[in-house]
């Protein structure tokens, strides 16, 4: 087969057209809507967990005759997280499709290492002010005068938790982040090596 | 062919999209065959290619082809595709089903074609890239505009995939 054959044999493959009627694409717009409005909700669901623990703690705090600052530094504590990490998710939107190759793949590895990134801190910008603010909670409601199995228990679930939320953080940075970002890297590597060596 | 202004009403989206794959559908199963191994994963490869030019639609400024742009977008979400997750699957699986691609398996196909195809997935993605626009006889122009390369590397860069290519077709194959 010489080159002129293989354009050939490529040239005369059946290109089976795509045949769109306008409720196929209907279709297809409600499909994409429906996704970015998933995406939407479960952003909504977090924002809306969090803002239900903060409604409790701040309802908590007003029902008090005295003001607990331990506890309203708990509270501001818990609003962190998910601030921080709203405005980080608007500073890197995502990468546009019709971009040339090479810039779609800068782009791309650009979102990947800012989510590794993102993931390998989360112990300073999600997991830290949690722990703040369960330990503020339990140093302003005196819980270490309930006793040793209380205090154990008590301090025994934040380790579990904060070491429960850092392992999943870390296993999807290396079983998923990690290699797509080698992949990215690879095929914008391959691509610009041979241009530079030209 | 129609081409799209900056600013597009949706119902105008719309029937541009339905004329440009009607036009264009063949880029998607070529890139969609060249990038992904099995049936299934050609099916999401492809309905994610769909889905990134009905969203992209509306920054087409007419400034490239139609069917370079179309390359592009397809080529972009080819190299950076991973397979879907099940979520994902459940809301495209029912809008962009096999039936858009009804000719898929009509006429049967030259058999050579398909140990092209297998060559052709052996190769590295960049590679797989540039082969498939070189095939589909694009001017260095349009393989420059698509991949970002300039004109110039776009020569050396085909010469070095070629070769590569040509190692994985069978012998008595040359390119």
């Amino acid at each position: 087969m010489t080159n002129d054959e293989l354009k050939d044999i490529w040239a005369r493959q059946s290109e089976g057209g795509v045949i769109l009627t306008p409720e196929k694409v209907w279709r297809l717009a409600r499909a994409s809507e429906r996704f970015e409005r998933t995406i939407f909700w479960r952003d909504a669901r977090e924002w809306i967990a969090t803002l239900v623990v903060e409604g409790f703690l701040f309802a908590f705090i007003l029902s008090q005759a005295t003001v607990h600052w331990l506890l309203v530094g708990a509270a501001i504590l818990v609003c962190l997280p998910t601030t921080y990490a709203t405005l980080l998710r608007r500073k890197r939107p995502d990468p546009n499709s019709y971009r040339s190759l090479t810039d779609h793949l800068r782009e791309s590895i650009a979102r990947v290492q800012h989510q590794i990134g993102l993931l390998g801190s989360v112990h300073w910008w999600y997991l830290a002010p949690l722990a703040l603010s369960m330990l503020l909670v339990f140093v302003d409601r005196r819980q270490w005068e309930r006793g040793l199995a209380h205090t154990l228990f008590f301090v025994g679930f934040g380790i579990i938790l904060y070491a429960g939320i850092w392992k999943l953080n870390q296993h999807a940075v290396r079983t998923e982040l990690v290699p797509r970002l080698r992949k990215l890297e690879g095929t914008l590597g391959e691509l610009e090596s041979d241009s530079q060596d030209s | 062919m129609r081409n799209l202004d900056q600013s597009v009403a949706r119902s105008d989206a719309s029937s541009v999209f339905t004329e440009w794959l009607q036009e264009h559908g063949g880029i998607l199963m070529k890139v969609g065959r060249a990038f992904a191994l099995n049936h299934e994963d050609q099916r999401d490869l492809r309905q994610q290619m769909q889905l990134q030019i009905w969203r992209s639609l509306e920054s087409y400024s007419g400034q490239a082809k139609v069917s370079t742009w179309i390359y592009r977008v397809c080529l972009n979400t080819a190299l950076s595709w991973q397979r879907s997750e099940q979520r994902r699957r459940f809301f495209f699986a029912k809008a962009t089903e096999a039936d858009l691609f009804p000719n898929e398996k009509a006429t049967p196909e030259d058999p050579r074609l398909a140990i092209l195809y297998g060559a052709i997935q052996r190769l590295a993605p960049a590679d797989r890239a540039l082969v498939l626009l070189q095939l589909e006889e694009r001017s260095y122009r349009d393989i420059a505009e698509i991949s970002g390369l300039t004109e110039s590397n776009v020569g050396v860069r085909l010469q070095r995939s070629r070769k590569k290519l040509a190692a994985y077709l069978p012998k008595e194959a040359s390119v």
